[in-house]
């Protein structure tokens, strides 16, 4: 019994030293790596982090830091301005760390 | 029945990972705990090895393991392309520059280098072995070294077993064989990030956007 229970200590323990996900980050890594070295699939991975954040604007949700700039950055390589500012304003709504970084790409966008 | 062995690695479990949670004597990280930062740029990863894919891996599975420790990290890939158009295109020379212009390009708190020494796939019969060495230094945006560490890690992809030894070697082989084709890349470049940030003896500091962070410095 008493082992039961320093097991369950340790457990209680263990559970208190991880941290618990702030963020729902989707396939990012994943897609992150495949987008570098499989760029046949790009605009499928593409589709997958916005369909991502999209959903977690739609469940108010915070978007993991980072993420909807890469959206906007990913529209920008794709040749869609509008879309890239769009993100990237919501990037700096979201994380006041990126607004000077924001500001300069939209000012540079829409120059 | 309480068994003698099962007892003792009960109490050695629990007094590990309480230790895990108590401060250390000597502060690593009393720099980290000096300057606070807030946000964390990446600059692409210098890779070293030979091997192509090891760079991006790594960069990839950065960004997850600092914002879940409550940084802003700012979009590794919008970082990469963004310098790329100002013209550098080489992680090397992105190191060379000082750190403060790169930080101030970013309005960063700092700035986390981070080196892949070696990157090496041995391939036996049944599992291949990556054996990894990795550089990881973060900066402070006047050019202070705030932190750095070493992971040096040999990785093996885990398979679950299925009770049946022959389905098991098989299952062994089938991994093997995968891993080969394509190294299994992002669960190693986890794996080592963890061993440097999540570290139960000495974890690295939490960020202002996690919800004990207010309790964290208190507690130091």
């Amino acid at each position: 019994m008493r082992n039961y229970i320093l097991l369950a200590l340790s457990l209680v323990a263990l559970s208190g030293c991880a941290s618990k996900g702030l963020y729902d980050w989707g396939g990012y890594e994943d897609s992150l790596f495949d987008y570098y070295h499989q760029p046949e699939t790009k605009l499928d991975l593409i589709e997958d982090l916005v369909e991502h954040v999209e959903y977690l604007m739609e469940y108010d949700e915070k978007p993991a830091p980072g993420l909807l700039a890469e959206v906007g950055t990913f529209y920008l390589l794709e040749g869609d301005r509008q879309r890239a500012v769009y993100y990237y304003r919501l990037e700096a709504q979201e994380w006041p760390d990126s607004q000077p970084m924001m500001a300069k790409l939209i000012k540079n966008l829409e120059r | 029945m309480i068994s003698t062995k099962h007892l003792l690695r009960s109490i050695i479990l629990s007094t590990l990972v309480l230790a895990g949670c108590a401060t250390v004597p000597e502060d690593p990280y009393a720099r980290v705990h000096a300057n606070k930062p807030s946000s964390i740029l990446i600059p692409p990863v210098v890779n070293n090895s030979v091997d192509v894919m090891a760079g991006t891996s790594v960069l990839s599975t950065l960004p997850k393991g600092l914002g879940e420790k409550g940084f802003y990290v700012f979009p590794v890939n919008t970082v990469k392309s963004l310098l790329e158009f100002e013209g550098f295109g080489d992680a090397a020379e992105i190191h060379n520059l000082p750190p403060s212009n790169l930080a101030n390009l970013f309005d960063a708190d700092s700035i986390l280098y981070v080196t892949i020494n070696s990157w090496t796939s041995k391939y036996l019969v049944l599992v291949t072995e990556t054996e990894v060495d990795i550089s990881y230094k973060i900066v402070s945006s006047e050019g202070e070294e705030l932190w750095q560490d070493r992971e040096r890690l040999t990785y093996t992809p885990r398979n679950n077993s299925t009770g049946n030894p022959f389905s098991d070697l098989l299952a062994q082989a089938i991994s093997s064989a995968i891993e080969r084709a394509a190294p299994n890349y992002l669960p190693l470049t986890r794996q080592a990030n963890a061993n440097v940030f999540y570290n139960p003896s000495y974890p690295f500091p939490l960020g202002p956007y996690h919800p004990y962070y207010l309790d964290y410095y208190d507690e130091l």
